[in-house]
């Protein structure tokens, strides 16, 4: 990983990094492998997108997955966006037996 | 000399895990293009290079002037008794705490060390978190919980901190041992305490009410503590917050922690008027839904600890370890390239379709405490 990131890293160095945080705008939450990366980054540096405004570079990159930031968050806290409603019965039903009130004949099941 | 055999990275990105891995495997590092547009390294990651000065020796930092590149030749990991280090206000303490574990295993001598500034905030585990749960995770890599300790002097919430705690650390004799953990077992209990800084100690009442209200749909055995600080105590800022733990009937524990406080120094220039701070109510809500929300994931620590689990298992010497931990995080899948990148560890990732978890197996890279053997 490391390699890879040296490779977009050093290709174009100064502006990539405005180009850099407008590729992950269009959201795709999955780590590209590097291949599609690299390609990403060229087609990208020679748009007009190179010229972001300083302050819309930043908005961009906070959107960015962790994945191919090179100055992602060091954060070791996972943020869940939106948490589930346990006061639903169905939902709740669902993690009753990982409770010892619960089945736990069920519960050994699990896994198996 | 072994300038040009340094480890090339890029980026501020798992700052922390590098540098531990570093200095675990004393692999010399250069990381470039650290925020190449926006200053470089920040205060907190100055902080932590100066932590690692302090209990450090025949180690160097090379930073360039704009902050945007560093070298590090790791050296050898001392420890020592009576240290003191002031982790700033920009991150919480918390931050510091899981380097600073790992690295103290590994010391020529226990570490001792008090910890100044924010002691519960909304991006680092809260220190309650690290007592309750971090701690006691090491116990199951042969790590004695005796000398292990964690306490909170003071409190201090953000903007401006003013807490303190005590970390004791001991070091290992060689390794850790290698752990089989796949059994999350059943939740038994709930724990957990709530604090408060500055203001009004009802608040932690409304909090844990709020809290144990949604727990006991599920199970009787529940006990939030209360821990009002006034005074010295209670830092420099008013904040309010709640760390809870499931305990297993297998000895795991799941945490979720939420602190409500004014926002720090990074954030606060962005928005100038005081925000309306989320209500004790709403709070004990959050933070017994992210519980449920661990305790649903099924796996032996929660997502907050998959990283730490998975380079606790590849420090391990060349026994297989096996561990369960739900959907994999972001930061966990991480941990897993740079774990193979310094320790050359491959772990053998195997879904399990019918839990919903994920069951790891890697061999140790047998990583030994040489700093104790040459005293």
């Amino acid at each position: 990983e490391c390699s890879d990131e040296d490779v977009s890293g050093n290709e174009d160095s100064g502006d990539d990094h405005v180009s850099e945080g407008s590729i992950s705008s269009d959201g795709s939450g999955e780590a590209p492998d590097s291949a599609v990366d690299t390609n990403r980054v060229e087609e990208d540096s020679s748009d007009e997108e190179i010229f972001i405004p300083k302050g819309q570079k930043k908005q961009a990159k906070n959107e960015l997955p962790s994945f191919d930031d090179v100055d992602a968050e060091d954060y070791s806290k996972f943020f869940k966006a939106e948490l589930n409603d346990w006061s639903d019965e169905d939902l709740a039903k669902s993690i009753r037996d990982r409770f010892v009130t619960g089945d736990w004949s069920k519960a050994s099941l699990r896994g198996r | 000399m072994g300038r040009d055999k340094a480890r090339r990275l890029t980026g501020s990105r798992h700052f922390r895990q590098r540098m531990v891995l570093a200095t675990l495997t004393s692999t010399p590092i250069a990381i470039e293009d650290i925020r190449a547009g926006d200053a470089g390294l920040r205060a907190h990651e100055v902080s932590l290079l100066r932590l690692i000065d302090k209990i450090s020796d025949h180690h160097s930092f090379e930073l360039n002037e704009t902050g945007t590149k560093l070298r590090y030749k790791p050296g050898v990991i001392v420890g020592g008794r009576d240290l003191e280090h002031d982790c700033g206000v920009h991150r919480g303490i918390g931050y510091f705490l899981e380097p600073l574990i790992l690295l103290g295993l590994f010391s020529r001598s226990p570490i001792s060390i008090r910890l100044k500034g924010i002691t519960n905030d909304t991006k680092d585990p809260s220190v309650d978190t690290f007592r309750m749960v971090t701690l006691h995770m090491l116990k199951h890599f042969g790590v004695p919980l005796e000398g292990l300790e964690l306490k909170i002097e003071n409190r201090g919430a953000p903007p401006l901190g003013g807490g303190e705690v005590h970390l004791r650390v001991p070091n290992i004799n060689s390794t850790l041992t290698a752990a089989n953990w796949i059994d999350e077992g059943m939740v038994k209990r709930i724990r957990g305490v709530t604090f408060s800084t500055r203001v009004s100690p009802q608040i932690e009442n409304r909090i844990l009410y709020a809290a144990r209200g949604i727990f006991n749909k599920f199970i009787p055995d529940v006990h939030i503590f209360t821990d009002h600080r006034s005074g010295s105590s209670g830092g420099r800022s008013a904040g309010y917050g709640v760390s809870v733990v499931a305990e297993t009937t297998t000895g795991c524990l799941i945490s979720a922690d939420a602190t409500v406080s004014y926002p720090n120094i990074d954030e606060m220039s962005k928005e100038s008027e005081k925000p309306e701070l989320m209500s004790p109510e709403d709070l004990g809500e959050q933070v017994a839904k992210m519980l449920l929300d661990e305790v649903a994931q099924g796996g032996v620590v929660d997502s907050t600890h998959q990283g730490l689990l998975f380079i606790l298992c590849a420090l391990c010497p060349p026994d297989v370890s096996r561990v369960r931990v739900g959907q994999l995080t972001p930061h966990a899948i991480e941990t897993l390239r740079n774990i193979r990148d310094f320790l050359d560890v491959k772990f053998i990732i195997k879904p399990d379709p019918n839990s919903n978890t994920v069951t790891l197996k890697c061999v140790g890279a047998g990583v030994k405490n040489l700093a104790r053997k040459i005293s």
